[in-house]
């Protein structure tokens, strides 16, 4: 009976094996090849959630600013859609000195259902910290991209005010504090300027994931490298000698 | 190998042991081949910053397998188009790890994406679906996902496209060593001035030349001197080869998405812009009824400049596309600008010489006289089963279509002679699994034995034509065929040419569609 259990076994396996031998020599209907098509799908669907800024309130137009003093920044956006816009629906801003260096870029979460036609008014403190001495600036706060809900898609919209920064303590004096960075979207690179001393440099994802990157320059200007599958955004690190820079960064 | 049955009856089995394989057999019985695709590609998950959306569909195919030695895989591509456009390749993801499976039901899967650089920046042209580690049997993927880069394509976020997705069923032949030529068949490669030597591929540069170690042939070789261009695809790297030939269905597609200029230059009736009654209803050979088992065919009346929609009717009864109107049946009348035409369009290319003789035998020795499925015996198929429909076969015993058989008339379905326990002979298979690459229709080849032929350099295609609907690859044979050649014979041949080394026609250059020209692509990874 052991005899006739490991026989068995015994052919099973070499069945099992000729099966596999034979796996691609088998066949049956077979046609080799299929197609499919798809319905036709608008590739971006209509904005259910149009949110519009319909109010830059401050920093107001003219209004002069100091160097390295917080600010707030207050607007107004109004969901001009056809769909109220849910809580939790993540709205994502961005803060730019003229239209190109990105100061700051941050997520609005509805608290509440904001009803089609409604207005917010929304402050966010301490935005800002000036490290640029740039007069005559153009401050402009951008809604753009997607928002983390499916159907809340929002249009390019930005309102901007004219500012005049001062510096009264002089350039010398505030150097470790001039760095800024902004994001070349063409070779794919972070470029940090005006940095003083800078020791380490980090860039981290939504989650707090350290992120790769090479750098390809190191000298006054630097040119970091990103790598590929980046996220949308990213948060860059900078420690000088005195001071730690962490920003957000909006890669388009 | 033994079959089934024989070991049945030498073993005295237990009735446990019996059930035991009975229910092994019964499970293989199940087997099939067919790749498909189960459901509606869906765009999803759109990123309007990076231009990308993901194409999600479920696919399943059958018998599928993976080794230490090679697998199967499926090359998917897709075509869009914008509102009332035409249709496009679309870009895909360069990166592997863009493309997923949500649900693989027990079989892991692996992606491979086909590169190719286009003006200096490398593009996705299409994607190898298999499986990710060995075994075999059936597969049934859901929500697979491939990314389309869109931008990259031209197209807007706000666009409405429709989207394709093709599938055609692959085989890996693995890098390697191998031989060519089996010092018996007529016109075959040998070895110098021996013609009994088989010459081995190795990798190493090939020396023409009669001189011991050096390639040379006994028919359809121009004599030539030095070393074989370096880019020349030897067969001795990997490659991907196509299962089966281009079915009519297939060819039907690919018609389908071309401009009124393009198909027309890719069938044979008179289907210009300004022609709106057709009487050679049956396209490829521009017939009023089927001939030789070719069954695409357009309507009567057609509409001008605007594209034709073509379709399967082997039958003839003015339907479209019924279970029995060919659609499986390999494709006849395919003109050496028709095959590559569709390499192009489908992002693959033209096989070599060698490497046919590659995807036939395998790394084995060469016996003289074999056939693709390794041996010399050769049963002629003499009458069909089911004609036309998705499981027509040939009588019992068959493994080949070749010598006018009067019962056969034409090419037969792709994968006909495999069942669901056959052997490589049975099912005349290739050393590699590859089907039908003795006997139903010619071979097309890029020879080794003409000067053109010698300046192919394995550009793999890139998804796009010509406006006038023809390959525009450099190196590429043109559509004067000057450069190509015939292996494998066909289902009117005699015995003779379907061997895999005979190469009578391995630089025959022949630019007509016929009954007995079909094709089939391979792409370099």
């Amino acid at each position: 009976m052991r005899n006739s259990y490991a026989f068995s076994i015994a052919l099973l396996l070499s069945l099992a094996c000729l099966s596999n031998l034979m796996a691609q020599f088998t066949g049956g209907n077979a046609a080799g090849y299929a197609a499919a098509t798809s319905v036709t799908q608008q590739l971006n669907p209509p904005l259910f959630n149009d949110l519009q800024l319909v109010n830059f309130t401050q920093p107001a137009d003219n209004q002069s600013l100091n160097i390295n003093t917080n600010y707030h920044l207050t607007f107004t956006v109004k969901n001009t859609g056809t769909y109220p816009v849910f809580p939790n629906d993540s709205i994502f801003f961005t803060v730019k000195l003229n239209a190109n260096i990105i100061i700051d870029s941050f997520f609005f979460t509805s608290p509440d259902t904001l009803q089609v036609g409604a207005s917010t008014n929304k402050t966010f403190p301490n935005i800002f910290n000036f490290s640029d001495s740039t007069a005559n600036a153009q401050l402009c706060v951008t809604i753009n991209g997607t928002s983390f809900a499916a159907d809340s898609v929002v249009s390019d919209n930005s309102l901007c005010n004219t500012i005049n920064i001062t510096d009264p303590s002089g350039i010398d004096s505030y150097q470790n504090s001039k760095g800024y960075f902004f994001y070349n979207p063409l070779s794919k690179c972070v470029i940090l300027k005006d940095f003083y001393d800078v020791q380490k440099i980090y860039i981290y994802d939504l989650m707090g994931r350290e992120m790769p990157f090479i750098a390809i320059a190191e000298n006054e200007i630097k040119i970091l490298k990103l790598l590929e599958n980046y996220p949308q955004i990213i948060f860059i690190k900078v420690y000088s000698e005195h001071l730690v820079f962490s920003k957000k960064l909006l890669l388009f | 190998m033994i079959p089934y049955w024989k070991i049945f009856k030498i073993v005295n089995m237990s009735k446990k042991i019996f059930i035991q394989i009975l229910l092994i057999f019964l499970i293989k019985i199940c087997f099939s081949n067919n790749v498909r695709i189960m459901s509606a590609p869906a765009l999803i998950n759109p990123s309007p910053v990076y231009k990308t959306v993901y194409i999600d569909f479920n696919m399943s195919w059958d018998n599928s397998w993976r080794s230490s030695t090679n697998y199967d895989a499926v090359w998917l591509f897709a075509k869009y188009k914008k509102n009332n456009g035409v249709w496009e390749h679309a870009y895909l993801d360069t990166d592997e790890n863009n493309y997923s499976v949500t649900n693989e039901n027990g079989t892991a899967s692996q992606f491979e994406v086909g590169i190719n650089n286009i003006s200096g920046t490398n593009r996705g042209i299409g994607v190898y679906a298999f499986r990710g580690g060995n075994g075999t049997g059936n597969i049934n993927w859901e929500n697979i996902q491939l990314k389309w880069n869109y931008g990259e394509n031209g197209v807007n976020n706000t666009d409405s496209v429709v989207v394709q997705i093709f599938a055609i069923e692959m085989v890996y032949v693995p890098q390697g060593a191998f031989w060519i030529g089996d010092g018996a068949s007529f016109s075959r490669f040998h070895q110098g001035n021996n013609q009994n030597a088989a010459f081995q591929i190795s990798g190493q540069p090939i020396q023409f030349g009669t001189t011991a170690g050096s390639l040379w042939a006994t028919g359809s070789w121009d004599a030539p001197t030095g070393t074989l261009n370096a880019s020349y695809p030897t067969g001795y790297n990997a490659f991907y080869c196509m299962k089966y030939g281009i079915t009519q269905l297939q060819y039907v597609d690919f018609l389908n998405t071309l401009t009124r200029i393009q198909q027309n230059e890719r069938t044979a009736s008179d289907l210009s812009s300004s022609v709106t009654n057709v009487s050679n209803i049956y396209v490829m050979s521009a017939t009023t009824t089927p001939s030789y088992r070719n069954g695409i065919r357009c309507n009567n009346t057609i509409a001008a400049n605007t594209p034709v929609t073509f379709y399967c009717d082997l039958n003839n009864n003015g339907s479209m596309n019924q279970s029995d109107d060919g659609q499986y049946i390999a494709c006849n009348y395919l003109s050496w600008a028709d095959g590559v035409a569709y390499g192009a369009w489908a992002g693959l290319r033209p096989i070599t010489e060698p490497e046919y003789e590659k995807a036939c035998r395998g790394t084995s020795s060469s016996i003289a006289g074999e056939y693709a499925w390794g041996t010399t015996n050769i049963t002629g198929a003499t009458s069909i089963t089911s004609p036309g429909a998705a499981d027509e076969k040939a009588n019992a015993g068959a493994n080949c279509v070749y010598n006018n058989a009067t019962g056969v008339q034409g090419p037969i379905r792709v994968g006909a002679f495999a069942s669901s326990s056959s052997t490589r002979e049975a099912s005349g298979a290739s050393a590699y699994g590859i089907m039908e690459m003795s006997g139903n229709l010619w071979g097309r080849v890029v020879s080794l034995g003409s000067a053109a032929g010698r300046t192919f350099t394995g550009i793999n295609g890139n998804g796009n034509l010509n406006t006038q609907g023809n390959a525009a690859l450099n190196n590429w044979p043109g559509t004067n065929a000057v450069g190509s050649g015939l292996r494998g014979n066909h289902w009117k041949g005699t015995v003779i040419n379907g061997k895999i080394s005979a190469r009578d026609n391995g630089n025959y250059e022949s630019a007509i569609r016929n009954e007995m020209f079909g094709f089939r692509l391979v792409r370099t990874q």
